[in-house]
């Protein structure tokens, strides 16, 4: 089979891979399946894997960083996310959130795999390797704050569910308060780090190829308050032992940033404003 | 008439009877080890083991002799081990496939007063091992303890029957952990020093949580507990000054007014970091205000609170029974196929016993004429037709035992017939036991 040919297939497999797996997940989570909880990380791990052969692939027959459209990008962000959840579950040994995580997955994936063009222009700036290290960073720096904005908005659901004296299946099913509050301290630092690597190198990009930026280039403005919510975030943690409601609202407040810097600032405008 | 070794069953539990007649006939172990060869001298009684807990006493023994008289035997035994039993009609009598279910049923926790509480297992275990002790066991009941085992490891790793607090104290420790997750890290404050106080304070040890402190009106009982769960007593009027130091208070008095209030929370608060606070309080009339759930990272619950996750966690074990019964009944067919197995063995033997002796007769006749390499030869070649005569009809016999309605029995009947087997001999006993 010719690599173009498998790229395409492994492409469509993965929705697929990925509905399979989310549904194991919701079985484990809702009706508490022993046998669900024996196969679902195995078949997480076939996936990533999957997809791992799939990016590593179509970056190798189309040579260059699949960052080129959106659904690239998001076929990507999905990859990373998925690793930062394995990573998590791996140390935590909780499954119990996996569902929650791989519904939006699934989602995003689906939008990948059903719009994921093969371009026959590559614009010159994939080819920069200062670019692809800066855009590759900011999409696993994403990656780890979709674990965070998830891990944090399950804490608000299960501190409430307890405050009001509610034990339904979120009590019974989700892990401990604290075991959300680290998970989303973890995955934020590791985001918060991701975007951090991702700002300097975009800044030292611009200077080497010598590009002018707007002062008022709305993705960049976004992107300084983002990485300012989440370095409070993990300063407040660290220093002054904000509790887990605290960081959780913080979590969230930056991840909606990012969305709209996601969808918002991307509908109006091109990814950056260039003099 | 021959009667087939079958398991027979007489108990008395928590629905049958209550605790002031159950305990008449309760066994403590060393009497459990001194009856069981009295058990075992009753007619037709081959194997015995006795099951005593505070809740239920069951007699098991495999017997080759009618149901009636086997129950007049658990009688007279009963009589002759000094135990009283007032009414016959309180007890249940269970043979065979109904005993072994019931058996597997209670090493599960399914017959239990509390569904799926995880003591009943080590209980069916320690009555196994006294039958051991008094050489009460042989080839069935030892097989059928087994596969109790089996079956009670399997209900508990494959089903979520024996998750979740089902008590109060138990559901206390269990919301603190779901707020804190790993309690080794954390420290709390008791106050009171009672017997819920105590069973609290013996689930917070077995979950190991950093630190115990102990606070009561009587210093001295405060004194007693924490020394008894390595913790620190502390006096009644430092409880306030505690609460910034402490993640977890469990309040449990007989106090008819509020010892933590909205207002006297305040001030401690303020020391404290932004960290969650967790207060219980399984009091009736409660201890602690409920307005406190108002502030910020407190948590405040009171026994109704408990009680609701107690019932939920039971509703979420109900949901599990049809799991465990599709377990038990896989290992009820196990055990029942390997039973029922045990009937065929005599006429295999039999029957192999027969063709081996017609292949040796034969043998004899002809070794005379024949040179040494020729009869060995000449003896493989007779073996090796000998047992491929029979493989069919082994395979076939056993594949009988299976069959219902009794068919099964009747064909075996024929082959024995047939083939001139007669009834068991001391060597068809002897193949039983090996297998």
């Amino acid at each position: 089979m010719h690599a173009p040919t498998l790229v395409a297939w492994l492409n469509y497999l993965l929705p697929f891979f990925y509905f399979i797996c989310t549904y194991g997940y919701g079985r484990y989570f809702f009706r508490r399946d022993r046998t669900s909880e024996k196969w679902i990380t195995p078949a997480l791990y076939v996936t990533c894997a999957i997809h791992l052969l799939q990016v590593v692939m179509f970056g190798v027959v189309k040579s260059h960083f699949p960052l080129a459209t959106v659904s690239e990008a998001t076929g990507v962000l999905v990859l990373g996310t998925l690793c930062i959840y394995l990573g998590v579950e791996c140390h935590l040994q909780v499954k119990t959130i996996g569902y929650f995580v791989l519904v939006p997955l699934f989602f995003l994936q689906l939008f990948a795999s059903a719009f994921l063009k093969f371009p026959t222009e590559i614009p010159e700036i994939l080819q920069n390797p200062l670019f692809i290290l800066h855009a590759a960073s900011a999409v696993f720096g994403c990656s780890a704050l979709i674990v965070s904005a998830i891990a944090s908005l399950l804490y608000l659901l299960l501190f409430y569910e307890v405050k009001r004296n509610r034990f339904g299946v979120l009590y019974n099913r989700l892990p401990a308060l604290n075991i959300l509050q680290n998970m989303n301290y973890r995955s934020a630092l590791m985001g918060w780090l991701f975007l951090t690597i991702g700002l300097v190198v975009g800044i030292v990009w611009i200077k080497t190829a010598a590009l002018k930026m707007s002062p008022f280039d709305l993705k960049s403005l976004i992107s300084y308050a983002v990485w300012g919510i989440y370095a409070l975030e993990i300063v407040g943690c660290k220093l002054w032992k904000w509790s887990g409601k605290r960081l959780a609202y913080l979590s969230l407040a930056g991840f909606a940033i990012v969305i709209f810097s996601l969808l918002g600032v991307n509908l109006l405008s091109s990814f950056h404003n260039f003099k | 008439m021959i009667h087939r070794q079958e398991v027979f069953l007489l108990g008395i539990n928590h629905r049958m009877a209550a605790v002031d007649i159950r305990e008449k006939l309760a066994y403590k172990p060393a009497e459990a080890l001194a009856a069981l060869p009295l058990l075992k001298r009753q007619p037709g009684i081959q194997e015995a083991a006795i099951l005593s807990t505070c809740n239920r006493t069951e007699i098991y023994v495999v017997a080759d002799t009618s149901r009636d008289l086997v129950k007049k035997s658990f009688f007279d035994f009963l009589s002759l081990s000094g135990k009283e039993v007032s009414d016959e009609n309180l007890c249940y009598f269970f043979e065979e496939e109904e005993a072994a279910a019931h058996l597997f049923r209670v090493a599960s926790g399914m017959d239990s007063m509390i569904l799926g509480e995880p003591q009943i297992l080590g209980q069916v275990k320690d009555a196994y091992h006294l039958a051991m002790q008094a050489q009460s066991l042989a080839g069935i009941l030892d097989r059928l303890f087994n596969y109790a085992f089996v079956t009670g490891k399997k209900v508990r790793s494959q089903t979520a029957l024996c998750e979740g607090a089902v008590t109060v104290a138990h559901a206390a420790v269990e919301l603190a952990q779901k707020i804190f997750g790993d309690l080794a890290t954390h420290k709390t404050l008791l106050i009171g020093a009672g017997e819920m106080s105590e069973l609290v304070a013996s689930h917070l040890q077995d979950k190991g949580v950093a630190a115990l402190y102990i606070a009561n009106r009587t210093f001295e009982k405060a004194e007693k507990l924490a020394q008894r769960f390595h913790g620190e007593a502390l006096p009644f009027a430092d409880i306030l000054g505690k609460l910034a130091a402490v993640d977890i208070v469990i309040g449990a008095t007989s106090a008819t007014e509020f010892i933590l209030t909205r207002q006297n929370m305040v001030k401690p608060l303020l020391s404290r970091p932004a960290q969650p606070l967790f207060l219980i309080d399984i009091s009736v009339p409660r201890n602690f205000d409920p307005r406190i759930n108002e502030l910020d990272n407190i948590f405040v619950h009171d026994i109704d609170a408990l009680k609701q996750i107690v019932e939920s966690n039971l509703a979420a074990r109900r949901e599990e029974i049809p799991k465990a019964e599709a377990l038990i009944a896989g290992e009820l067919q196990q055990f029942v196929k390997w039973h029922n197995s045990l009937e065929v063995a005599p006429t295999i033997a039999a029957l192999r016993e027969k063709m081996e002796h017609i292949c040796e007769t034969e043998l004899e006749k002809c070794q005379s004429s024949l040179n040494e390499k020729e009869f060995k030869k000449v003896s493989t070649i007779a073996r090796s037709i000998v047992n491929k005569i029979l493989h069919t009809p082994t395979l076939r016999l056993k594949e009988y035992t299976q069959q219902p309605d009794g068919n099964g029995v009747f064909k075996v009947d024929i082959v024995r017939e047939l083939f001139g087997l007669g009834d068991n001999s001391p060597a068809h006993e002897e193949a039983v036991k090996k297998i």
